[in-house]
């Protein structure tokens, strides 16, 4: 959550969500949280413990009701337990109520609704937290984290969020912060203390500390793009010659799930984009304007989207029609591309044509649990699953600041191994990439310097 | 009955409040020095030394914004050594041997022949506030009560009391109240401190014993001797040729440390007697023999405290066990096997006024007027003690024509360091100044000192004429030779390489001199670099300042790509150094913070967001929380004066 993304409400009104992540589980919960909460909340609830006196962190049950249209009778639409939760003794910090609805997400829906009609605003994303942050009840990587779950749409994503919230990343900067607070600690030491002894740290020491620090680095950079697979899923770009199939294959991937696809047209005309969840993992594809040497000029528009959504893809699934012997060769792209061969049920495939495994019939679905388990096997190369057990999922803040002490780190090695800069040089530079480590971390490194010099030298002229 | 007042009352004659006293009086104001001894103007009372590691750059800025210390301790000096040769310029820091009786005259002589400056010897016990509605805090001083009944009035008062504060004296179980030896504490102006309010904190410090040097058998121990080409702390400094005396170096055994913890049930530090907190990188002998329990010796200087002194200052073997005990371990090593001692090592426990109470002024926050200054600040040493003077004085000195006070960055000295540390910093130990604080170290260097300060020092007037003139012609020879060596390409024989000569400089173990010897360059380089030295020597022909500024030139060549390098980095942050933060923020009402940067906050009241976000314990999640309420606050402002604008435009 950067500072600039949290806009000021200073009359904060009462907001009503659905606050577990969308899905099949049996049991909801809505939260409503404001000023407004205690008093909506009686509107939609009725249970003889919600009376005039509300008994704060004791949960009542009861019956949820929603208004009729005539907004003067109401009817029954779950049986619920509800929480009342005081401020700033609650998540927000603001009065709450939460109702745990055992109808699951439908019934779920209908207490949004029936919330909504009493004049609770549905929250925004993210809303839930930015109060919570405001009212001081999280600190700022718990609320970056915070906000990772609430954006987490599959179940990977919120394991990897709820991590984060146990200090996942931390254990693991921790792990790179540690060795090199230690080593600057000597390299300062035997700036400080020179009377002493001779106590300089040799270079191949430091230069081995510093490697070891980058490699760590490295290890959580690799995991990078696996927190922002796990927050906005991943891309996938169908893309080809036209006519080889791509929206028909477009749509047998909907296809496999259609209960959760949440299709919606793309931003222009030429590409159009859906969201499926194949087994807990968001895939995002993306169906585009046939490409070919020669195009006319509205054509060529569609084509420069296409090479856009291409250098921005994940993976690339390279169509061609299996009837073409010559398909066209894919120029060079950092995602993995897979080829595919469709219309295989319109076509008879000679053997010596066969330039991919893949071959896949839109139409009688041919070769699409293998197109599913080629996407899989493309998306372990993502480490994701590493990521989520280790609990670092990195948002985007994250990331910046390691990739600087990454170089900073690389830099310094280089001249450690190609000159030889001073001890004072090699302790400053240390120390600013270890501040910077700690804009991440939240830990102040000065004073914890300090600590670790004096426990180690004794004498000061 | 009163003395006609003051501008400037200085209350203590140490190493602050002489500093601050001379920069007063120096900078035009009526000032008093109140000291109990007029004698003790200046005195050493613990390490025969000016400088050492940090320190010693603090004393090079001392000396070019105007201070005294460094031409004091350049003509009372018997020793002259640069520290860390072996590392890089920027943490290469000068200290001196003092002669301490030679430079504790001096230093008197000069308060005393000061024009504007009395010395009043006097004890002041407490001080005089009155109500003042018109500034923060509500009240304002405007003197001080004297022992002797008398009061004197002043403007300004800069209290620099030293260890004096309720001073408490052990040497094992025997206390005496006291400054430090052979001098009384100051028992009720800290009472006064603390009915007016302030908190108040126990510290501890301790000194080493004393030998007799006759008693030594010197042949025993390895001698140290000062640099063969000494060099001056202070650029004012022209004709330096000291004749310096030997030091010398001594072990601890194992034999010393069995005595030391077979007695340490009689050591006041470990008995709890002592409540005051040390510093932990000046550890007692006792404390290192505990703490360092795997190292079987340590090292010890014998220094001399004088010219014509027969005393010897044992540094490292700081401690208040018995006077007994300290006979056996100073008997225990060798070559101090019969030697006496003729004043013994003790601990002095005294009040500090922890300093999240003052402003970056070195005002107080609860009484305007009053200003305070070295150790009663919780730092240790001569040298961070006479910064502040001299900081404390010329910002009251200048508030009293209403001119705001000396911004010092921590960009810009180990001085800046200094105050920001300590009005951001929990201070929970006597503070000594390291390299390590000072995240700007490539740039706060020695050699740059006059470069570094030129401008504040100009700004604050305390130079003569010609010092200016000094300044401004060794800044021009820096930046026209340097510009020199950017522009002209130069053939490395050795190297066989043509390049430029600033690249050539960059070679490692490359300077001045093997650039003239080993490169051909065009004549008239030489020429136009010979006409810089001929403008330089014009104004100054003193040859340590010239090989001070031909230091500047290569160093600052030499690190250039580290200092930009690091100043990237450091930008990131910059911005927040410019976001401020008002005075009367509530922070105890914003919830949203932390329990424990509330706190920090409520009582350390930062200038800018950077300095909340050096305080400890402010941590990142808190300063998104102040950004938010102050653009919420300012919006809710904007909105204020928006609907007043509009009441006032209606009939």
């Amino acid at each position: 959550m950067e500072l600039d993304s949290l806009d000021l409400d200073n009359n904060p009104d009462t907001i009503v969500a659905l606050a577990t992540p969308e899905g099949e589980g049996g049991l909801a919960v809505v939260r409503l949280s404001g000023p407004e909460a205690f008093g909506l909340a009686k509107k939609v609830f009725e249970s003889r413990g919600f009376g005039q006196d509300v008994e704060s962190h004791r949960a009542v049950y009861g019956i949820l009701f929603s208004l009729k249209d005539d907004e003067e009778t109401s009817y029954p639409i779950d049986q619920a337990l509800a929480l009342p939760l005081r401020g700033p003794h609650s998540y927000t910090g603001e009065d709450t109520v939460e109702f745990f609805c055992h109808g699951g997400r439908m019934a779920a829906r209908m207490v949004v609704a029936a919330c909504r009609k009493v004049g609770a605003r549905p929250a925004g994303p993210g809303e839930f937290t930015r109060r919570a942050f405001l009212n001081g009840k999280l600190s700022l990587d718990q609320a970056e984290a915070v906000a990772d779950l609430i954006h987490a749409e599959s179940e990977a994503s919120a394991r990897g969020a709820i991590r984060q919230l146990l200090g996942g990343l931390d254990d693991q900067l921790s792990a790179i912060e540690d060795p090199l607070l230690r080593l600057l600690a000597r390299i300062e030491g035997s700036l400080e203390f020179v009377e002493e002894e001779e106590v300089a740290v040799p270079g191949d020491e430091i230069i081995a500390g510093l490697k070891n620090a980058r490699r760590k680095v490295d290890e959580l950079l690799v995991m990078a793009p696996a927190g922002r697979l796990l927050r906005e899923g991943i891309h996938v770009v169908l893309a080809g010659a036209p006519n080889v199939g791509k929206s028909s294959l477009f749509n047998a991937l909907l296809e496999e799930d259609r209960a959760l696809v949440d299709g919606e047209a793309g931003t222009t005309r030429d590409v159009v984009s859906a969201r499926v969840n194949h087994r807990g993992r968001i895939f995002l594809f993306h169906d585009t304007a046939g490409l070919r040497d020669d195009p006319d000029r509205v054509e060529k528009m569609g084509i420069d989207r296409t090479w856009k959504k291409v250098s921005e893809a994940d993976i690339v699934l390279l169509l061609a029609d299996s009837a073409d012997p010559d398909p066209d060769a894919w120029p060079d792209c950092e995602a993995p591309v897979i080829p595919v061969r469709t219309k295989v049920d319109l076509n008879d495939i000679h053997n010596s044509q066969k330039d991919s495994n893949l071959e896949v019939s839109s139409h009688t679905g041919q070769g699409m649990a293998e197109l599913w388990s080629a996407l899989d096997l493309a998306v372990e190369g993502f480490r994701i699953q590493e990521a989520v057990s280790l609990g670092v999922v990195l948002n985007e803040r994250h990331l910046h600041k390691l990739s600087v002490c990454r170089s900073d780190l690389e830099i310094l090695i280089h001249e450690l191994e190609t000159g030889a800069p001073g001890d004072e040089v090699t302790g400053t530079m240390l120390s600013s990439i270890l501040s910077q480590l700690g804009e991440v971390s939240g830990r102040v490194f000065t004073e914890h310097l300090l600590e670790s010099v004096f426990q180690r030298f004794c004498v000061g002229k | 009955m009163k003395t006609s007042g003051f501008d400037i009352i200085v209350v203590g004659g140490g190493h602050a409040g002489l500093e601050a006293a001379l920069a007063a009086a120096r900078m035009g104001a009526r000032t008093a020095l109140a000291t109990h001894d007029a004698d003790e103007i200046g005195r050493m009372p613990c390490n025969p030394a000016i400088g050492g590691l940090g320190k010693g750059h603090l004393v090079r800025e001392i000396d070019v914004l105007g201070g005294e210390m460094g031409v004091a301790i350049d003509q009372s000096g018997i020793q002259f050594r640069v520290l860390n040769t072996k590392k890089g310029p920027a943490v290469r820091s000068p200290r001196a041997q003092a002669d301490k009786q030679d430079y504790q005259r001096r230093m008197s002589a000069a308060a005393l022949a000061q024009d504007g400056l009395e010395v009043v010897a006097d004890d002041v016990t407490g001080l005089v506030v009155e109500e003042d509605p018109s500034v923060s805090g509500g009240r304002r001083i405007t003197g001080v009560e004297l022992a002797s009944g008398r009061t004197l009035t002043g403007a300004r008062v800069i209290l620099c009391t030293g260890t004096f504060m309720k001073g408490l004296m052990h040497v094992g179980d025997n206390r005496t109240t006291g400054g430090r030896e052979g001098a009384a504490s100051s028992e009720s102006l800290s009472g006064s401190l603390a009915d007016h309010g302030f908190m108040l904190k126990r510290l501890k410090t301790g000194t080493p014993p004393r030998l007799l040097s006759q008693t030594i058998d010197f042949k025993q121990l390895i001698p140290q001797k000062g640099d063969l080409d000494p060099a001056p702390f202070s650029f004012r400094t022209e004709v330096f040729s000291p004749d310096q005396i030997e030091c010398h170096l001594a072990y601890t055994n194992e034999e010393t440390h069995r005595i030391i913890s077979q007695s340490m049930d009689r050591s006041p530090l470990f008995g709890g007697v002592i409540e005051g907190q040390g510093p932990r990188y000046c550890p007692s002998i006792e404390d290192k023999v505990v703490r360092f329990a795997d190292k079987n010796r340590h090292l010890l200087f014998l220094e001399p405290e004088g010219r014509d002194t027969d005393e010897i200052y044992v540094n490292g073997l700081s401690t208040s066990l018995p006077a007994d005990v300290q006979d056996r371990v100073v008997q225990s090593i060798p070559g101090l096997e019969s030697a006496r001692i003729v004043r013994y090592g003790y601990a002095v426990e005294y009040d500090s006024v922890p300093s999240w109470q003052i402003h970056r002024s070195l005002e107080t926050k609860s009484i305007a007027g009053l200003y305070l200054a070295g150790q009663i600040l919780g730092t240790s040493g001569y040298e961070e003690a006479a910064a502040q003077g001299l900081v404390a004085a010329a910002n009251a000195v200048r508030s009293l024509d209403g001119r705001a006070g000396l911004e010092v960055g921590r960009d810009q000295a180990y001085v800046g360091v200094l105050v920001d540390d300590l009005v951001t910093k929990e201070i929970n130990e006597p503070y000594r100044m390291f390299t390590s604080r000072a995240e700007h170290r490539l740039h706060l260097r020695c050699d740059n000192a006059e470069d570094r300060l030129m401008d504040l020092a100009l700004e604050l007037g305390l130079l003569s004429d010609r010092e200016q003139k000094m300044l401004v012609a060794r800044r021009a020879f820096v930046r026209g030779y340097t510009g020199l060596l950017q522009k002209t390409s130069v053939f490395a024989k050795e190297k066989g390489l043509r390049l430029m000569a600033v690249d050539y400089l960059k070679f490692p173990g490359v300077g001045l001199a093997e650039l003239k010897q080993q490169t051909q360059a065009p004549d008239d380089f030489w020429n136009e670099v010979e006409s810089r030295y001929r403008a330089l020597r014009e104004t100054c022909t003193s040859p340590h300042l010239l090989a001070g500024a031909e230091a500047q030139v290569e160093n600052d060549i030499k690190y250039d790509g580290y200092i930009a390098k690091h100043n990237r980095l450091l930008r990131n942050r910059e911005h927040l150094d410019h976001f401020e933060l008002p005075g009367t923020l509530d922070y105890k009402s914003l919830t949203s913070l932390s329990f424990e940067a509330r706190e920090k906050l409520d009582r350390i009241r930062p200038a800018t967001l950077g300095q909340a976000g050096r305080i400890d314990g402010v941590r990142a999640g808190d300063l998104a929380v102040l950004t938010v309420y102050l653009k919420k606050l300012a919006a809710a402002q904007e909105a204020d004066s928006l609907a007043e604008d509009q009441g006032r435009q209606r009939p």
